[in-house]
């Protein structure tokens, strides 16, 4: 019996100093104090094992006002007290009635507070129609996809404008697994090869900003914890076309594989860091894994004509 | 019956739950995703629950 409590015990206890835990178990628990000091380290050790971002930078933060792009902000405007960096912050508001208000609020308010400038962008003023009059034609099938087309193109042309040096996406360890495994299954080698902490264009010319992912060591549960721990005002809500089933059917595995199996996420993840440069060189015998330029807008295009001007194409034709 | 709050709104839950992993399970969530505070405190899974306790739960993963 006394060993049983003891075993149950160490459950509640972090592993690092045996005061009560707030997150794991057995040697992954930690009390809040060690859980934020290995959360600082895993986005500290991410952006320098990757080169993410050198002295005096321009860093552009894609804000959402969701949880992952707040904390990022944060750690950002924390880690350039070690390494000098200026942070601008680029929201894109997508048209999204009753969803981007409150989110926005947050965004305004939590750079207000760490005194990052804010600048919003978005759908209505760059392609002359919100993503609800966009789906309104299409329909909302397939809306996360088309959404992110946009959005990653109006967050390109924003932190260009800015002459940021590098644009940090708020995606962790979920994204990252999810995206690995989903590029698997739909059978998609060149889009995987492109996945990397660090996004570059091949061409120079292009003056592509490269994106950066601070948080790719970090799980949403872990990002969720460091924003209530610090109370950060975090924003939960879902967004009203956030349905992409295969995305969802993925994390719902993940999650199911992390609970029997922990540390499932972060495996998958270093797999895939050790295998990803054979991968590139496979992909690039058989076909191009680079980004080349849209022959119509001159943005970023995985080949041929960009994702965004083939859908407006699209939703001028009123084809769905 | 459970009394807690989820997402900051009151919810009963019923059946019984010794453990926070045991009271997700109720809720059809799985640890990765949601918090649980319990007396005001972010607690871990295996984390025992008592008929006093003020328990909150928060859902952290959302599309979008």
């Amino acid at each position: 019996m006394k060993k049983k409590i003891k075993k149950n015990n160490l459950n509640l206890s972090c592993a690092k100093c045996s005061s009560p835990a707030c997150v794991g178990s057995g040697p992954l628990a930690r009390c809040e104090k060690h859980f934020l000091e290995d959360f600082d380290s895993h986005v500290r050790n991410a952006v320098r094992e990757y080169h993410m971002i050198k002295p005096n930078e321009k860093v552009a933060v894609a804000l959402s006002g969701g949880k992952d792009s707040t904390v990022m902000l944060h750690q950002l405007v924390q880690l350039s007290k070690r390494l000098p960096m200026r942070l601008i912050a680029i929201l894109v508001d997508e048209g999204i009635a009753d969803y981007r208000a409150p989110t926005i609020a947050v965004a305004k308010k939590e750079c207000k507070k760490l005194r990052v400038p804010l600048h919003i962008v978005s759908f209505k003023s760059e392609f002359g129609l919100s993503l609800d009059s966009m789906l309104k034609k299409k329909g909302q099938a397939g809306a996360c996809s088309f959404c992110g087309v946009f959005r990653r193109q109006l967050l390109q042309k924003a932190a260009r404008r800015l002459k940021a040096d590098k644009l940090a996406l708020g995606h962790n360890l979920d994204d990252a697994a999810q995206t690995v495994l989903l590029n698997l299954y739909r059978n998609e080698p060149a889009r995987l090869a492109r996945f990397w902490p660090i996004t570059e264009s091949e061409d120079k010319k292009q003056h592509f900003v490269p994106r950066i992912r601070p948080l790719i060591r970090c799980s949403e549960k872990e990002v969720a914890l460091w924003a209530a721990l610090n109370s950060v005002p975090i924003h939960y809500g879902a967004c009203p076309y956030a349905v992409e089933a295969m995305r969802q059917t993925v994390r719902a595995q993940l999650n199911q594989m992390e609970d029997r199996y922990p540390g499932t996420k972060v495996r998958i993840f270093n797999a895939f860091v050790k295998m990803r440069k054979g991968l590139v060189k496979a992909v690039e015998a058989g076909f191009s894994s680079s980004l080349s330029v849209c022959p119509q807008c001159g943005e970023i295009s995985s080949g041929g004509f960009c994702g965004a001007c083939r859908m407006l194409e699209k939703l001028k034709s009123g084809k769905k | 019956m459970l009394s807690i709050r989820l997402d900051g709104r009151p919810k009963k839950v019923k059946g019984t739950a010794a453990t926070i992993t045991e009271l997700l399970a109720l809720l059809s969530l799985s640890p990765q995703e949601a918090l649980v505070r319990v007396d005001g405190k972010i607690r871990p899974e295996a984390f025992p629950l008592g008929g006093k306790n003020k328990i909150e739960v928060i859902r952290v993963v959302f599309g979008g």
